[in-house]
């Protein structure tokens, strides 16, 4: 057997045949050690989900309505969540300051998941045992899935997650405002084809659940446009090193590259294409995932002509006259693309919740939502219609370019 | 095949900075008997401190500065307050390391981590040198230039000074060291106060490409340890190795096979390494009488 190397500043550990009382432990002992940190880490990117929840839809007591707020205002999204948190607070506060809700006061029970769907799991069900109206607020797309089914059996209507859940769109207690990020993608490659020219496309995806769907729905509208589909890459949040994708798609020479990402991990993959000196040769094309400054302030200025997002909320630059930007700037709360979306969801919740007929229960508010048609519930959305069986209120979107460092609308999308 | 070696230069890139924290994990080990595992995650919590500084006004470098002086009183306050009571008993030991490691992400949530993760100011130039279709980025370079200066002066602290010759000492035989009079808690807490930096210098590496978040380490740590087992955890110039092996590899399976294998394809060359080579690539066996 070939003698061991040894470097010429190598510390030997043992050559002398005497038991040593030092502490010392073996390789075995290393790896067992190496696989708990690694099951350690592994867990909090493990999703669970789990049903079985008591009640069937509760209802507003002793002047108060509860909502639960199950948000990551930590962790990999926290960037972006923990703002709009601040902002719908902020409106609700508002809300509370001027009368409330046909006499009674919000009661706004906010938790952290930290973008873990355990964790959102762990809320939803002390929502659920809360007799909470309604759950908002939400802020991604990993813990949707996980909590859905607590709530549909509670009976405890979802109101509105930033973020994707193609698989809650069957249940009854699914509302959201904006369209998937698939069908954003979708509705903007036609519109940018018509603008730029037809072109090849890759597409980036952070691994959450339904991105699988999402890139289908992007190569079939490319292909439905007239271009060329090209490839698509898969990335766990939170990758180190994006330089690898980046490098195969310089290769690829793409007129388009789609990024279906969170904010954070789109940042560091357009980091990682600056640094690679790579630029797709006509835009980079998002959803309403990444129209917030989170994303935008990491963006090298050389590369804001090629930045298209789609956005179901106004810029923040065009709402300076709103209610909510004085809401927000009265809280000391920064008027931005995720504060705006943020105090714009409370509107609607609250425009749901003056709708709900009789006493406010979460029955009540799943049948006035059911009844908007073309409802101006709130300043930044675009009008909501809701029905019994199309939960996506919003059918129309706003498109954002980038000029001098800030999103500004350069197009419509939809109605 | 321009591909293939814009990507291995890309994967020796990480493999260094993966290296620079194996090298401190094993320095800890051998200096101290204890691999660390929180020294990810030490370094996360004064990246975070530098960035406050740099948030309350200070230039970036005069934060770094600082952050640095800061990051050897942490060190040492870790090595008081955390390793050094009661100092009995590996697995004891271990635990407490693999509980700071999760008390410090709590804390940096606690106290960081509201808006997190943070856009980290550049520190280093911009741009960098194309090599095929690859670019080596400035950052890249300067990070080679760093391990080597980290490597020279480990090299030279070991070989020309008695603190290197008191640790080699400790590392060779702690238990005879002490009888000879050595100070050997003196000089665990000594490697604390050097390690505590190195982990700073990592983390401020990564910090502006990857966002600064109390989870910024949490991978970088786990291919660290993979580098370390697979040069050998008595080697500290097999964590440079292991580390470029690492890199290369994870970028390679990224590019190759698919993102989310990398950081199983990582362990499971760890695992291979256990099986097939102990001792790692450049890791010497550890005989003892029964």
């Amino acid at each position: 057997m070939r003698p061991h190397r040894r470097s010429r500043f190598a510390l030997r550990s043992s050559q002398n045949p005497i038991k040593q009382p030092r502490r010392k432990l073996t390789h075995g002992a290393f790896a067992a050690l190496s696989l708990v940190l690694a099951v350690l880490v592994a867990a909090c990117s493990s999703a669970s989900s789990s049903g079985g929840a008591a009640g069937l839809g509760n209802s507003a007591s002793s002047g108060t309505i509860t909502l639960g707020i199950s948000v990551p205002l930590s962790g990999a999204v926290g960037s972006s969540c923990g703002p709009m948190n601040k902002a719908m607070v902020a409106w609700f506060n508002h809300v509370n300051s001027t009368g409330g809700v046909h006499g009674a006061q919000l009661k706004i029970d906010t938790r952290d998941d930290a973008y873990q769907a355990d964790e959102a799991v762990t809320n939803t069900r002390a929502f659920a045992a809360e007799h909470v109206v309604a759950v908002t607020g939400q802020c991604g797309s990993i813990q949707p899935p996980a909590q859905m089914p607590i709530l549909q059996a509670a009976g405890i209507p979802y109101l509105f997650v930033f973020g994707s859940c193609d698989t809650c769109t069957s249940d009854s207690m699914y509302f959201n405002l904006m369209p998937d990020y698939g069908v954003q993608l979708a509705e903007a490659i036609p519109w940018v084809f018509q603008k730029n020219g037809k072109g090849s496309v890759v597409i980036m995806t952070s691994a959450t659940p339904g991105a699988a769907a999402i890139t289908s729905n992007v190569q079939t509208a490319v292909k439905n446009a007239g271009g060329t589909f090209l490839a698509s890459y898969s990335t766990p949040p939170g990758t180190a090193d994006m330089t690898p994708f980046v490098l195969k798609m310089k290769a690829l020479h793409p007129d388009y590259v789609v990024l279906n990402m969170t904010p954070q991990d789109a940042a560091v993959v357009t980091k990682a294409m600056t640094a690679q000196n790579f630029a797709p040769n006509k835009n980079l094309i998002g959803s309403a995932a990444i129209s917030q400054a989170t994303y935008l302030s990491n963006v090298a200025a050389s590369l804001d002509p090629k930045v298209i997002v789609t956005s179901d909320v106004l810029a923040p630059s065009a709402a300076g006259n709103t209610q909510c930007a004085s809401v927000l700037k009265a809280a000391g709360v920064p008027l931005s693309g995720v504060t705006l979306r943020g105090c714009g969801t409370a509107q609607v919740v609250t425009q749901a919740l003056k709708d709900a007929k009789g006493s406010v229960t979460s029955s009540s508010v799943v049948s006035a939502l059911e009844s908007w048609d073309g409802v101006k519930a709130s300043e930044v959305y675009p009008p909501i219609t809701f029905t019994k069986t199309n939960h996506i209120g919003v059918s129309s979107l706003y498109v954002f370019g980038v000029k001098n460092g800030q999103f500004v609308v350069i197009g419509q999308l939809g109605n | 095949m321009d591909l293939a070696i814009s990507v291995v230069v890309s994967g020796i890139a990480i493999g260094l900075l993966i290296g620079l924290l194996s090298f401190v994990l094993v320095f800890l080990n051998k200096t101290t008997g204890i691999a660390n595992f929180a020294i990810g995650n030490i370094g996360m919590f004064e990246a975070f401190i530098v960035y406050e500084l740099f948030l309350s006004g200070l230039n970036i470098w005069v934060a770094v500065l600082l952050g640095l002086v800061i990051s050897m009183a942490i060190g040492a306050l870790i090595y008081h307050v955390v390793m050094r009571p009661f100092s009995r008993g590996a697995a004891n030991l271990l635990v407490r390391t693999v509980g700071l490691y999760l008390l410090l992400a709590a804390m940096a949530d606690v106290f960081f981590g509201q808006n997190q993760p943070y856009t980290f100011p550049n520190m280093l130039p911009q741009g960098g040198i194309s090599l095929g279709s690859a670019v080596i980025s400035w950052s890249d370079l300067i990070t080679v230039a760093i391990v080597l200066v980290v490597a020279a002066l480990f090299v030279a602290m070991f070989r020309f000074t008695e603190l290197g010759v008191q640790f080699q000492a400790v590392a060779q035989r702690a238990a005879i060291a002490q009888l000879l009079g050595l100070r050997v808690r003196r000089l665990s807490m000594i490697a604390y106060i050097i390690a505590a930096p190195l982990a700073l210098i990592v983390a401020l590496l990564i910090a502006p490409s990857e966002l600064l978040s109390s989870s910024m380490m949490d991978s970088l740590l786990l291919y660290a340890f993979a580098a370390a087992v697979v040069g050998g955890f008595s080697s500290l110039v097999g964590t440079f190795v292991g580390g470029i092996i690492i890199g290369v590899v994870i970028d390679l399976v990224a590019t190759y096979v698919g993102g989310d294998l990398s950081l199983a394809a990582a362990l499971a060359i760890m695992l291979l390494t256990l099986a097939a080579r102990p001792n790692g690539l450049f890791g010497v066996p550890q005989v003892e009488r029964l």
